[in-house]
């Protein structure tokens, strides 16, 4: 805006009251068209679910799910072929009063069932904290903490976009990417602090209470750290390209996806099982079911391809 | 005096008006607040009557509300309110002349703000309405509202150079003002 303009919108009057009465008119107009169009908004809001449904699956095949329960009903058992060409569909179930986190549109939403969205922020990716009490927001340069009814808690800029943020599953620590950077904070918002180089979108906390986070430090280098201490517990490599890190339940095994394989690895990172994917087709994503002997592989490309389950011979030792 | 909302980025305003389309109306009274205060002033300077400009502010985002559905989101929000304000305070304002009950000499005092004693940058303001209607309205929408020359001459339904002419003569007109600021 010019000077001149600056001075104008300094100099005309400001008129809270007509502010509060346009608002009230404005938004009587803005129900009656949703009066008008209800059967249009019912088809868009079916097809928007669709979207979230697929996000969902998605989301529950790359990522640590926190307190959302999806459960993936898919009849592929080990070994059997590639998804035939009429693949069955799959359910995606709520859990009666879990709240589901759903970033769609730029936005963070919790969503549950018989009850209107609650928006949270604006984001570019958001998780559930380790017992579903709070979230964190990564917008831009902004980490961002809501409670669930909406309250912002506290945030933190930095300089650079943050992504990746994994909260740790005691609670106490929240890691994120930033810049060539991965940092960690605590829950509370306070002692921000960098743990180290970073590269990529992979990093997971071991399940327990040790406080052990695996990242890329480098494309062809995972570190698991004892974020206490800073000190590095194990150093593995992951198959190339790797997108996605993955604990099992019980924190005894690392699954490191790439592309063109998975692999995984015991606590101490010895690779203990290599897979590749079905020919033609390339790994997307993969992660361990609840129960930790299954881990569930989403194959690229996505359209035509549901995920499938596949189970290892041995997860455990 | 400015009680502006924070200006909302491109991306989050686009994120609004897809949520305010699929019925938030949350979304909706975002955008509503991020965008009031600049319609009500540029009614306002235009019109230079609080009355008037509430109605005139009001419309335009009782229109766009009705016209959620029609409005294709991956254009900007912004320009297309501006647009409608604009347009509805320059009718108001011709409507305003044409009605005039009274004679010219009484018409001169029109401009002049009896009714707001306390604005700041008074001298600014009294110049700004002691401009002729059609290099006060190029005036605010070029300075204030940010529309380019060729918005506003698709508003104005002029050609561009007539556009240009009329916010040459009116900033030359308030340059005293401009200038007298920066001394």
């Amino acid at each position: 805006m010019s000077e001149l303009g600056r001075r104008l919108a300094s100099a005309a009057p400001d008129d809270p009251a007509a502010e509060q009465r346009a608002w009230e008119l404005a938004h009587a107009a803005f129900v009656r068209r949703l009066a008008r169009s209800d059967r249009r908004a019912t088809r868009r809001r079916m097809a928007g679910l669709a979207v979230v449904t697929a996000a969902l699956v998605l989301a529950a095949a790359i990522t640590s799910a926190g307190s959302v329960v999806v459960q993936l009903v898919a009849d592929r058992m080990p070994g059997s072929a590639p998804p035939a060409q009429t693949p069955k569909p799959q359910r995606v179930t709520f859990p009666a009063g879990g709240k589901l986190l759903v970033v769609r549109g730029g936005w963070a939403s919790l969503v549950r069932r018989g009850a209107p969205p609650r928006r949270l922020g604006p984001a570019d990716e958001a998780t559930f904290s380790a017992f579903g009490r709070y979230v964190a927001v990564a917008h831009g340069r902004r980490l961002t903490v809501y409670a669930l009814d909406g309250r912002r808690v506290w945030w933190l800029a930095e300089r650079q976009r943050v992504h990746t943020v994994r909260w740790a599953p005691d609670g106490l620590r929240i890691a994120y990417r930033t810049g060539p950077l991965l940092r960690i904070v605590d829950g509370s918002g306070e002692r921000p602090r960098t743990l180290g180089a970073a590269t990529g979108r992979a990093a997971a906390w071991r399940p327990g209470a040790d406080a052990v986070l695996a990242y890329l430090r480098t494309p062809s280098v995972v570190a698991l750290v004892d974020v206490a201490t800073g000190e590095d517990v194990a150093r593995v490599r992951p198959p190339a390209r790797t997108r996605t890190l993955a604990w099992s339940p019980d924190g005894r095994r690392l699954l490191a996806v790439g592309p063109h394989e998975l692999r995984l690895f015991d606590r101490h990172g010895r690779s203990v099982r290599t897979e590749g994917p079905p020919a033609g087709q390339t790994f997307a994503a993969a992660t361990f079911a609840p129960h930790g002997h299954r881990i569930a592989r989403r194959l690229a490309p996505l359209r035509g391809s549901p995920p499938v389950v596949w189970q290892p011979s041995r997860t455990a030792p | 005096v400015l009680r502006a909302a924070p200006p909302l980025r491109r991306r989050d305003e686009r994120a609004l008006v897809r949520a305010a389309q699929e019925g938030d109306a949350a979304a909706f009274e975002a955008l509503f607040r991020a965008h009031w205060g600049m319609a009500y002033r540029a009614a306002w300077l235009i019109v230079r009557d609080r009355q008037l400009a509430e109605d005139i502010a009001q419309e335009a985002f009782v229109t766009a509300a009705g016209a959620l559905d029609r409005f294709d989101r991956r254009r900007p929000f912004a320009p297309w309110l501006r647009t409608i304000v604009a347009r509805r305070a320059i009718d108001a304002a011709r409507a305003l002349a044409v009605r005039r009950e009274v004679g010219e000499d009484a018409l001169a005092a029109l401009g002049a703000p009896a009714a707001d004693p306390d604005l700041p940058d008074r001298q600014l303001l009294d110049a700004l309405a002691a401009l002729p209607l059609e290099q006060r309205a190029v005036v605010v929408l070029r300075h204030l509202l940010g529309m380019r020359t060729g918005e506003i001459a698709a508003v104005l339904d002029l050609p561009r150079g007539t556009v240009n002419s009329r916010l040459r003569r009116g900033l030359d007109a308030l340059r005293p003002m401009l200038e007298e600021r920066g001394r």
